[in-house]
């Protein structure tokens, strides 16, 4: 076997091998590139390209199978994500709803600043067909009492029909069994406004009584009378959409659609005492 | 590829038909240049047994020996199995020497490092040092010493990995600003060891699929008695 290692193939195989490797070097530390470097390059760059796509397109059919867990992984992370962004879309639903609610409270309390309001939420609603009757979360330990007025930052909603220690019944202006005085703020124009059986269910109601020539027109805002009224003065009841004229006693009357919207009222005020 | 009884009865018979055919008895001066001609042709063509099988051969190594760069190159590079790139072209080296014995070894991995170290961009040159010897010791051992076996062949493997990871740690202690000796052994070294011992199957299997009916007798690749 030693005789191989004198063999003339193995002379020159040994320096071309030396050669191989310090002309390349001593080049390459020169700042320089072999012809024969420079060929090999030149014919595997293009070869290598197309490698690169095939490995391109290996990786991207392997990556569904190889990448399962990781996409499973990451699907958990973006589940448990989802959960934690939508709880905060809706805290942040509840921030804007108190901060609304509490607006229309402060601008209500700066408006009336001679009320004195108690803050109610509308827990329930009584069992009929057109959701006049409100059960608030507050009672007589709050210190409201049945015929306090209740409104919101729209306008009036009601009033209180009975009470209990932490609860309290609300009737709505539009339920057929109220009646209170109110009138035009435009033209003044005096009334009594009803509750009606048919127009609850839209939350409108009659303004009635209107004197024969009074000049009241749709769209006119109706406020509250006030007077021998449990409704202090010049609370906003609703906005006039129609009237009707009686041919026989020529009489005047307005359909009123109220203004506190009372299907979508989660909080209300109570006001517990005002100055007349 | 030692010329042998076949081959020199081939070439005697080769020159009398020459001889013959271009009527060199005759005493032609041009013909007699022809016939010389030829007959070096021949007679360098078949001292080096430089048959088609031989050209086959060659073609079929070099065709690997560009494939495995190109695994090297761009599919290990891309998925670097355990954070290192495999050397697939020491274990080619060594499968062709054990299989096509120690020239055809030594050839092989002269070629595959100076190509690896050019595609590869290295800036020390060292691996025609490693793959040279390890294509033509391989090769000799083979003939003389053991026989083609798996034990064999993965000692080949192991000793030549172990004294690829050694050039490495040198060029990495070279290029490498700031690694300490324990840091290009453990962080470098190591890992390429492992992966270069794994991976070294690929070469291995695909060659010996590869070169298999190289090795067959012209009754086993015709099926004929």
């Amino acid at each position: 076997m030693k005789k191989h290692f004198r063999s003339k193939f193995f002379y020159i195989i040994s320096a071309l091998t030396l050669a191989a490797v310090i002309f390349p070097t001593v080049l390459i530390s020169m700042g320089h590139t072999d012809i024969f470097r420079s060929a090999v390059n030149t014919l595997f760059t293009p070869l290598k390209k197309l490698s690169l796509h095939a490995v391109d397109a290996i990786d991207g059919y392997a990556s569904y199978f190889t990448e399962f867990d990781k996409l499973e992984e990451e699907n958990d992370r973006l589940k448990e994500e989802l959960t934690a962004l939508r709880e905060e879309v809706h805290r942040s639903k509840q921030l804007e709803e108190k901060y609304e609610w509490l607006s229309e409270y402060l601008e209500l309390k700066m408006q009336n600043p001679q009320y004195k309001m108690k803050n109610a939420m509308v827990c329930g609603r009584e069992s009929g067909n057109y959701g006049s009757v409100f059960m608030l979360d507050v009672g007589s330990s709050s210190g409201v009492a049945a015929g306090m007025p209740v409104v919101t930052g729209d306008g009036v909603l009601g009033y209180i029909s009975e009470t209990g220690v932490n609860w309290a019944k609300a009737v709505s202006l539009t339920e057929s069994s109220s009646s209170i005085g109110a009138y035009d703020e435009r033209s003044g124009a005096l009334g009594i406004l009803k509750g009606d059986y048919k127009l609850s269910a839209e939350g409108k109601c009659l303004l009635t009584y209107i004197e024969e020539g009074s000049d009241i027109k749709e769209g006119d805002r109706i406020l509250t009378g006030g007077y021998g009224s449990i409704y202090p003065r010049g609370l906003i009841i609703g906005y006039v959409t129609e009237i009707k004229t009686d041919p026989y006693s020529r009489s005047i009357t307005a359909v009123v659609s109220s203004s506190a919207e009372s299907r979508r009222i989660s909080q209300v005020m109570v006001i517990t005492d005002y100055e007349s | 590829m030692r010329a042998d009884g076949n081959n020199l009865k081939r070439r005697e018979s080769l020159n009398g038909k020459r001889k013959r055919k271009f009527g060199t008895e005759a005493g032609d001066a041009d013909n007699e240049q022809k016939v010389t001609f030829f007959n070096k042709f021949n007679m360098w063509r078949l001292r080096f047994s430089v048959d088609g099988e031989i050209v086959l051969k060659a073609i079929v190594i070099v065709l690997m020996l560009v494939f495995f760069v190109l695994l090297q190159t761009t599919m290990f590079t891309r998925f670097r199995p355990f954070g290192s790139v495999p050397d697939l072209m020491l274990p080619f080296t060594v499968a062709v020497g054990v299989l096509e014995r120690e020239k055809a070894g030594a050839v092989t991995g002269l070629i595959s490092a100076f190509v690896i170290e050019a595609v590869g961009g290295a800036t020390i040159t060292l691996l025609p040092l490693l793959y040279m010897p390890a294509g033509y010791i391989c090769g000799l051992l083979t003939t003389y010493r053991f026989r083609d076996s798996f034990p064999v062949m993965l000692t080949y493997t192991g000793i030549s990995s172990i004294l690829r990871s050694v050039i490495t740690v040198i060029v990495a202690l070279r290029t490498i600003f700031g690694i300490t000796f324990v840091e290009a052994i453990t962080d470098i070294a190591f890992p390429e060891l492992i992966v270069n011992v794994i991976f070294a199957a690929i070469p291995h299997v695909l060659v010996r699929l590869v070169m298999r009916p190289f090795h067959k007798t012209r009754a086993e690749r015709t099926g004929s008695e």
